[in-house]
């Protein structure tokens, strides 16, 4: 298994008690995941190096629940989406959907078992075939599962583009015809075609407009509840996570840094890291802008190919920095654990996370105002 | 509901003796009137800006906001001259800046002030850094062409450049290439480039689109800090109202090629009163309020760009649409209402037949009893998405 015993322990802090097996225990159970790139030099195209994307990360998502994954570039987050969805292979590690091992599966039974879960793509322009009709994208799942054939299964193409609020008559025509917002309501309706359990969606609006993201979440969250699906949602955006996300894990350099319920990790964010993100997060309301202050975070993320020791954050870290630099940071990795002055269902990695709050400035972090959206300004 | 004059009040609107939606008093650094850009190609032709007016005062920043389409982006390029050739064009209007007027200057002339009194900088800087060139040397040569300086007077002012945005071991990064910087980097690189001829306006496209989070608030704190110490206005073309909020003095809200509201950025953003501009921010899930249970999106998609979009071009998504909303496009003229008060005072404008009041504006819906948006009339044929 993996070798780092860190990150071993990480894992069984998120893992839910039922296992992770049984029918009552979460839908997706993810161990110990590393996914290492080689990092391929000269002629002779020998490995020099890892790139670790993602190095020792454990988390489960419940049955019909939301799991938001947060980082910024570089983090790990798409790499874990594709893994899971079987289109990357990992070093190490374990990925359970329902009970069974999916890293175990191959050929034909991988294949037939890529009907439990499916993924939605950040670009609704090139992950959809130019040259298919909208009715033979959403026929080819059906064919390949054998899952209708003649008539019914065109009653059940039609029946997926009303399912994601797109017209009958919309068959006939090619992607290149469609807006953004309604290429991604076809790229959703091909993962909804095989009645999938777990849709991974991978940025699934950050390619949209503003007014049509919110067109686009609201359908997500309609079709979980009315089908009851689980979703892995893989973003950037701090604001739209915390609306669609039942948890959130926000990702650093290849690990998760901290898990928490939605609502929690915004009212009472426990990693540094966590809360330099959040105070980065700019709001649209001028008075709050202007009086906000920021903790803005030196430098770039470092290399994944080249991690720093110990927590990976160490080397940009304010917490660190007010603390007068701890060496445990530089020399040790802190395992993802709960906190004694916090609830058990948050989880954090870091050596200082029960002292953040004294440290941590005012007024980085927008106060939730249960003021209206819009209020009149006096003049 | 508004009082909007009827009659065609565009035409006051351009008079370029107006100082408009709340500019400072004074003559203003740029003032663009009436502007408008088509593009040609495929047998269309699209217009992508249907008659623009505003003005940026001395050391004012004005954020231009707007989706895809909007023609944010376009209009700017079309002030610098920097429009695809043979492709898009401007086919009327004014950009007075400093006394000349952009938009007619020979080709030489306007090259002469681009780079060095109104600067740019764009989304993606890897595609508007030289691959080839060294940092150092692009930045010397913009300063050689605008100043005339000697090469080593230039170097000298390029590493002062790099260190004052804020890059480590300037005097050696400065002879790395454009691929050996990181995403922030290059585009501290390019804003060290933009400013090395200490523009009295600068032009900034997108600037931290592409950059994670933590990054655009560096970028961020680096333009304010830089805004100050050089005094220079800025166009900020972004679509994201939270960059803005903090950032612009006033907000210029574009919809399909036209403006539909103008005002100081804090009015706008706590007090909308243009139906796109209500329906853009409660659209927006937000970290300083209380999780909704559901997103209220704008319904349906922008028009079509090369069609004629004679009437108010909102009107086919607008809760509170009404006949002549088909038919004639909206001037923008001072908040009334309700607001006219405080619209008059600070510059306020709208361009609306039918204004939401204070209160529809909170409900996202008109409140008046019995009102219904007004139906196409039998000519028109709108495609609208299916939600």
């Amino acid at each position: 298994m993996s070798p780092a015993p860190a990150s071993t322990a990480a894992g069984s802090a998120t893992i839910a008690p039922a296992g992770g097996n049984g029918p009552d225990g979460p839908l997706l159970t993810v161990k110990d995941l590393q996914v290492y790139f080689p990092i391929l030099t000269g002629v002779l195209r020998r490995r020099t190096g890892w790139v670790k994307a993602v190095d020792g990360v454990s988390f489960h998502i419940d049955r019909g629940e939301t799991l938001g994954l947060v980082g910024e570039s570089g983090s790990g987050k798409t790499t874990i989406g594709r893994t899971i969805v079987r289109i990357m292979q990992p070093l190490e590690g374990s990925i359970h959907l329902g009970g069974s091992d999916l890293l175990a599966l191959r050929g034909e039974d991988l294949r037939r078992r890529r009907r439990r879960f499916q993924m939605v793509f950040q670009d609704p322009y090139s992950s959809l075939d130019p040259r298919q009709t909208v009715g033979e994208i959403l026929a080819e799942p059906l064919r390949v599962h054998n899952l209708a054939s003649g008539k019914a299964r065109q009653a059940r193409v039609v029946e997926l583009l009303d399912l994601v609020g797109l017209e009958a008559s919309f068959v006939e025509r090619y992607p290149h015809e469609f807006s953004g917002g309604q290429r991604q309501r076809i790229g959703i309706a091909r993962a909804l075609a095989v009645e999938p359990e777990l849709i991974v969606c991978d940025e699934p609006i950050s390619a949209l407009d503003v007014s049509i993201q919110a067109q686009v979440i609201n359908l997500l969250e309609r079709l979980q509840a009315d089908l009851g699906l689980t979703y892995l949602f893989i973003a950037h955006d701090l604001a739209v996570v915390r609306h669609i996300a039942d948890r959130v894990a926000v990702m650093y350099l290849g690990k998760i840094v901290e898990v928490a319920p939605s609502d929690l990790l915004y009212q009472q964010p426990l990693h540094p890291y966590t809360v330099a993100l959040l105070s980065a997060v700019p709001v649209p309301d001028a008075r709050t802008e202007r009086s906000r202050r920021r903790i803005i975070l030196r430098g770039d993320i470092p290399s994944p190919a080249n991690p720093p020791t110990g927590c990976r954050f160490h080397t940009r870290c304010w917490l660190r920095e007010r603390l007068k630099n701890p060496e445990i940071c530089a020399t040790t990795d802190p395992p993802l654990a709960p906190i004694p002055q916090a609830t058990p269902d948050q989880t954090v990695a870091c050596h200082f996370a029960s002292e953040l709050n004294e440290h941590r400035p005012r007024d980085v972090v927008p106060e939730v105002e249960e003021t209206p959206v819009i209020a009149p300004v006096q003049g | 509901m508004s009082q909007a004059p009827a009659g065609n009040a565009d035409r006051s609107a351009h008079d370029p003796t107006i100082i408009r939606g709340g500019a400072r008093p004074g003559t203003p650094l740029l003032s663009v009137r009436d502007l408008h850009v088509e593009f040609a190609g495929r047998g269309r032709v699209v217009r992508a800006v249907r008659g623009l007016s505003y003005d940026i005062g001395p050391g004012e920043t004005i954020g231009l906001v707007g989706e895809s389409g909007s023609g944010k982006s376009v209009s700017a390029l079309s002030l610098l001259g920097l429009l695809p050739k043979h492709v898009g064009k401007v086919t009327a209007g004014s950009a007075v800046f400093q006394g000349q007027d952009l938009l007619h200057l020979p080709e030489d002339k306007l090259r002469r002030i681009r780079g060095a009194r109104i600067a740019m900088i764009f989304q993606d800087p890897l595609s508007s850094l030289n691959p080839v060139l060294t940092i150092g040397r692009q930045i010397t040569e913009a300063i050689e062409t605008h100043r005339g300086v000697s090469i080593r007077e230039a170097r000298k002012r390029a590493v002062a450049l790099l260190d004052l945005v804020g890059i480590p071991a300037a005097a050696s990064r400065i002879n790395d290439y454009p691929h050996q910087f990181s995403g922030g980097m290059r585009q501290r690189a390019m804003i060290a480039m933009a400013l090395s001829c200490e523009p009295s306006l600068l032009v900034a496209d997108e600037p931290t689109t592409a950059l994670d989070v933590t990054i655009q608030a560096q970028i961020l704190e680096l333009l304010r800090r830089l805004r100050t110490e050089l005094g220079m206005a800025v166009l900020l073309i972004t679509h994201d109202l939270g960059v803005v909020a903090g950032f612009a003095d006033r907000l210029a809200v574009m919809y399909a090629g036209r403006l539909v509201e103008l005002g100081p950025a804090e009015t706008i953003l706590a007090d909308p009163a243009h139906p796109y501009t209500i329906g853009l921010l409660r659209s927006l899930p937000r970290l300083d309020r209380p999780r909704q249970a559901a997103l209220t999106p704008i319904e349906g998609s922008p028009p079509d760009l090369a069609s004629s979009l004679d009437g108010c071009p909102f009107a086919p998504r607008c809760a509170w649409r009404v006949d002549r909303g088909w038919t004639d496009a909206p001037p923008l003229v001072l908040a009334g209402g309700e607001r006219l008060a405080d619209a008059a005072l600070v510059g306020h404008e709208v361009a609306c037949h039918n204004q939401p009041t204070r209160e529809e504006a909170l409900a996202g819906l008109p409140l008046t009893p019995g009102f219904l948006p007004a139906p196409p009339p039998d000519s028109l044929v709108i495609e609208e998405e299916v939600v």
